[in-house]
């Protein structure tokens, strides 16, 4: 009896009160009876009793059980139950109709699908681009120029700042350089960073194996020690047996490998092999240029970035006055600039993420009005159902709660359907990585992607249910009713709704579809922008020679020499040149210039230059026009008078009123004693640093012409460039091993044709068209399903008026145009409205867009004509049935 | 026409029509009507009764005594007028169908085999 009690609890409180003691009654009685006739009956009684409670506990929980009929009865358990009642009505309802509810499915899980996509992506970039501890107390120094907005930090200006910095707890500096790997495997060019011992403190990073420097071995003469890369150590020692015993020899010089670093950390720039020692000495630091490092600040405990940036606005007028005289003329203000780390590492991808998730964000707007669009209608063909549900008592709220309930089972189901629709939508953005997105390749689906989709998905369903369950709930019960069997026509409300809809899908539409076209002009214009030379056919590489093997700069251009000679013996390669930096796949330094003959106001900047270096053939073989005067030849070696050609953007710039050939100019870098160089011709520009900047002023300069001092660090590493039939796969064997007969130490890095160079220069800009393509193209499918649904059902409920207008003798032709007048003129409001929107939110797309106007006319003219095209055809079928209605059917419909 | 009602629901209205009853007394009631095919347990029987009162089809009576039992506690049931007429109504339609056609032939072929 106690049992059965204490079962009872399980009925809602309302039951139990009423029936409670009834019940237990009537429990007694069978037991007594059950009793009396042997335990098998027992066994039984319990058995069903067990069953019996489970079932109708459950069920007693329904409204239609409730014992008050009441709204203010809603408990919450109650409403739990009711949700559960809805859901198993909801469904059912959808079973009834599968079309429907797989057309429905499909576009939500479409549009949920792509909005989990493109969160995961930017959740995972944002969330693991910053693999350090307290990440937001990171800021990034950087310094600033006129030319260079952002430029690295010199050794001078970062160990000052380090020493006079109170707002900042420590500062951590980083320079990376690409060397040469030998010892314990093949010769292999690594990108190394040479790091100070704060870094991995001020980053918060400790070594996974081992330990990072200590603060003895970051000074000259320090330890020759190294730590490695998760990475790294995985692929050159096999990640296993802890620390590799041998020492790892980086440019001829062993280092004892110490640590590694953990799986995933890269510093906030670049992603180095392994990091040294940086043995900075304040002392012997005499200019404060050498703008190489990358600086990482911690802010002390209760400072702020404004907190940074106030006091650095209080160091530097300290500096100039300092270091006054310095940099005349040469870099005239470069002061420290910081910003949060966060902020930087993010910056360039964040514009980016914004225009994807705005367009994925207009995509699920377009499906779920297209729901909402079907759900409109079907409201209509039931608003007999939900009449006669009225009237049996249902009130507006329980009418309302079911058609939301029926829209989020059909969001539930979709947005399911929709996190693997992410998930493969996932992989095809890693396929298509565009390059410098960090850390893409780890992006995944993980729980807050599915917790995203999960408020997306319940979004959708409630933006989706809302409208038509108002509109069902306000149906007027006579008048449904008297509408009798044709299921009911459409108000004039809901029609309304159906049309606004439209005409948002419409506006949607262009707005995407707009955005879409100006990303697809700027990639074509991009991709027909003229680099300066040819690509075709041109393979480059890069080597490294040792200092110690060619000590002097005699010994390195005799290996270039012998190097050019045994590639152009290569059977296939018909031409090779050398140069400081091959265009489109890196920049060139910038360097001051004196004109002979000029001075400078106090206050004026001097000419700056790109400096290039290029061996005779270059022109020719890259096919950079020689404008005026001649290009570099092969008598331009050591001991010939020094010559240097200029591009024609320095030639505007600096010699606009005269013939630059025949002047002369000296590089502010030159020794004093050395010769002022002649310019002997003119060539034209080429972009070096990539499609998207107009040509800068450069210089070329032969190697064999430069100063000893320079001819020692630039010749160290050379750029080389081929002419060649053959395809990649075959000629880059050939090159390898013409090297490695040279020089098996001498490793060839960045092999590659320079049309790959071209296609990775506009990688980001394909990655973008490509995705947000894909979106419009979905958008214009979405509201092309859109238009037709809503002509097709205004056509399917106006049958019998268009019958009654073809009995009296209108012409097919007339009720043909006058359906497609409709749909069009819903398309044309939309469109309107759509254009008015991309005006103004164009100036989102300035960041990506370099080569043409972010309002360009001619995609503001063709988005909506393509939209009014798709409109058109979309509207055709529902009025070609309309025109073919026949008069005397569809008066005999009833 | 009426929808039919639901089996139990029947059996309920027509154990209320001839006296007024308690649970148990409904439940043996209906047992011995179907012959042990109709059993109910407590939470099956008292979810219909939750259900009959709500659409006033039964009610709580006013006396809580019978003849053969006197437990003051437990509480009687009656069928209301509209029960009754809902009970009426589906005999009725129950008995219509017996002079269907169809239903004729299937009980004469029932005698045959």
């Amino acid at each position: 009896m106690r049992v059965y009690r204490s079962l009872l609890r399980l009925y809602p409180k309302a039951h139990r009160d009423v029936f409670g003691i009834d019940m237990l009654e009537m429990f007694a009685d069978q037991l007594k009876t059950a009793r009396s006739t042997g335990p098998a009956a027992l066994v039984r009684l319990w058995s069903r009793t067990l069953v019996d409670v489970a079932v109708n506990a459950s069920l007693t929980r329904l409204p239609m059980y409730r014992l008050t009929t009441s709204p203010q009865a809603h408990t919450s358990g109650d409403a739990l139950m009711l949700l559960r009642q809805n859901i198993t009505l909801a469904f059912r309802s959808l079973r009834r109709n599968p079309l429907f509810a797989l057309v429905a499915i499909v576009t939500i899980a479409l549009g949920i699908g792509a909005n989990s996509a493109i969160f995961s992506v930017v959740h995972g970039i944002t969330l693991k681009a910053l693999p350090y501890e307290a990440p937001d107390d990171l800021v990034f120094v950087w310094t600033t120029t006129p030319e260079t907005p952002q430029l690295a930090v010199s050794e001078a200006e970062y160990l000052d700042y380090r020493a006079e910095s109170a707002v900042l707890e420590d500062l951590g500096a980083y320079g990376v350089r690409t060397v040469t790997v030998t010892g314990g495997g093949p010769a292999e060019r690594r990108t190394g960073a040479y790091a100070t011992s704060s870094l991995f403190n001020v980053l918060g990073v400790s070594a996974a194996i081992g330990r990072t420097f200590s603060g003895d071995e970051d000074v000259p003469g320090g330890a020759n020690v190294v730590v490695l890369s998760h990475g790294y150590w995985q692929t050159r020692f096999g990640a296993e047996g802890g620390l590799p015993e041998q020492p790892m020899i980086i440019d001829d010089v062993a280092f004892d490998v110490v640590g590694v670093l953990p799986a995933g950390f890269d510093p906030p720039e670049g992603s180095p092999d392994f990091y040294t020692p940086a043995p900075f000495d304040r002392s012997r630091i005499t200019n404060r240029s050498g703008h190489d490092l990358v600086v990482v600040g911690r802010l002390g405990a209760g400072q702020s970035v404004a907190s940074a940036q106030e006091e650095l606005r209080a160091i530097l007028p300290r500096w100039s006055e300092r270091f006054a005289g310095v940099h005349a003329n040469d870099l005239v203000a470069h002061p420290l600039v910081l910003a949060p780390l966060r902020d930087v590492v993010l910056g360039h991808v964040q514009p980016m993420f914004w225009i994807l998730l705005g367009a994925v964000g207009l995509v699920l707007l377009l499906a779920a009005a297209n729901v909402a669009n079907l759900l409109l209608a079907r409201g209509q063909s039931r608003s007999r159902e939900m009449t006669v549900r009225a009237a049996l008592g249902a009130g507006r709220r329980d009418l309302i709660q079911l058609m939301l309930t029926e829209s989020l089972a059909l969001a539930t189901v979709g947005g399911v359907a929709g996190l693997s629709v992410g998930a493969a939508l996932t992989s095809l953005v890693k396929r298509l990585d565009p390059g410098g997105i960090p850390r893409l390749g780890e992006v995944s689906v993980d729980w807050t992607v599915i917790a995203f989709t999960a408020v997306v998905t319940v979004g959708t369903g409630l933006l989706v249910g809302l409208l038509p369950a108002l509109q069902s709930a306000r149906g007027d019960a006579s008048a449904a009713l008297r509408e009798g069997s044709r299921g009911g026509s459409a108000s004039r409300q809901s029609k309304r709704a159906l049309q606004g809809l439209v005409v948002a899908q419409m506006a949607l539409a262009v707005l995407l579809l707009t955005g879409t076209g100006i990303l697809v002009k700027n990639l074509v214009s991009l991709q027909s922008v003229d680099p300066g030379f040819s690509t075709d056919r041109r393979v480059g590489f890069k080597v490294q020679v040792m200092n110690q093997t060619y000590p002097t700069g005699i010994s390195k251009l005799t290996f270039y020499d012998r190097l050019r000679e045994s590639l152009t013996a290569v059977p296939g390669i018909s031409g090779v040149a050398l140069a400081r930096a091959l265009p489109l796949r890196s920049n060139v330094g910038t360097e001051g210039m004196r004109i002979e003959g000029r001075t400078l106001a106090p206050d004026e900047r001097r000419p700056s230059v790109g400096f290039q270096v290029a061996s005779d053939d270059y022109f020719s073989l890259m096919d950079i026009p020689v404008v005026q005067g001649r290009a570099i030849e092969r008598t331009d070696v050591d001991g010939a008078p020094p010559v240097m050609l200029i591009n024609e953007a320095a030639a505007r710039a600096y010699f606009r009123d005269e013939d630059a050939v025949g002047q002369r100019a000296r590089l502010t870098f030159f020794p004093d004693d050395w010769p002022l160089v002649t310019i002997v011709g003119v060539v034209g520009d080429v972009r070096q640093g990539g499609l998207r900047a107009a040509a800068q002023p450069e210089v070329y300069i032969p190697p064999g012409q430069l100063p000893a001092n320079w001819v020692r660090s630039i010749m160290s590493s050379l750029s080389v460039v081929l002419m060649t039939e053959l395809p990649l796969d075959v000629v880059g064997p050939a090159i390898r091993g013409a090297v490695q007969r040279l020089d098996a130490a001498v490793p060839v890095a960045d092999l590659g044709t320079l049309d790959q160079a071209f296609a990775d220069n506009v990688s980001t800009e394909r990655f973008m068209t490509t995705l947000l393509g894909l979106f419009a193209v979905v958008a214009l499918i979405i509201s092309a399903v859109g238009v037709y649904g809503v002509m097709a059902f205004s056509v399917a409920q106006q049958t019998r008026e268009i019958g009654i207008r073809l009995a009296l003798g209108a012409g097919p032709g007339s009720v043909l145009r006058s359906v497609l007048r409709r749909g069009v003129t819903l398309a044309g409001i939309g469109a309107a409205l759509g254009l008015a929107g991309a005006t103004l939110a164009a100036p989102v797309l300035e960041s990506m867009v370099h080569e043409v106007s972010v309002r360009d006319s001619l995609v503001f003219v063709a988005s909506p004509v393509l939209l009014l095209g798709v409109a058109i055809v979309a509207s055709l079928v529902p009025a070609w049935r309309a025109a073919g209605v026949h008069p005397m059917e569809t008066l005999r419909t009833d | 026409m009426h929808q039919p009602l639901k089996p139990l629901i029947f059996q309920v209205l027509l154990a209320l029509s001839e006296q007024e009853l308690h649970g148990y007394g409904i439940k043996k009631s209906m047992l011995a009507r179907s012959g042990g095919a109709i059993d109910v347990e407590p939470g099956t029987l008292y979810r219909l009764m939750a259900r009959l009162l709500r659409d006033g089809l039964v009610a709580p009576s006013a006396s809580r005594s019978t003849p053969d039992n006197g437990d003051e506690r437990r509480r009687y049931y009656r069928i209301t007028p509209s029960g009754r007429q809902t009970l009426k109504a589906e005999v009725e339609r129950m008995a219509a169908l017996l002079g269907d056609r169809a239903v004729r032939a299937l009980m004469a072929g029932g005698r045959e085999s």
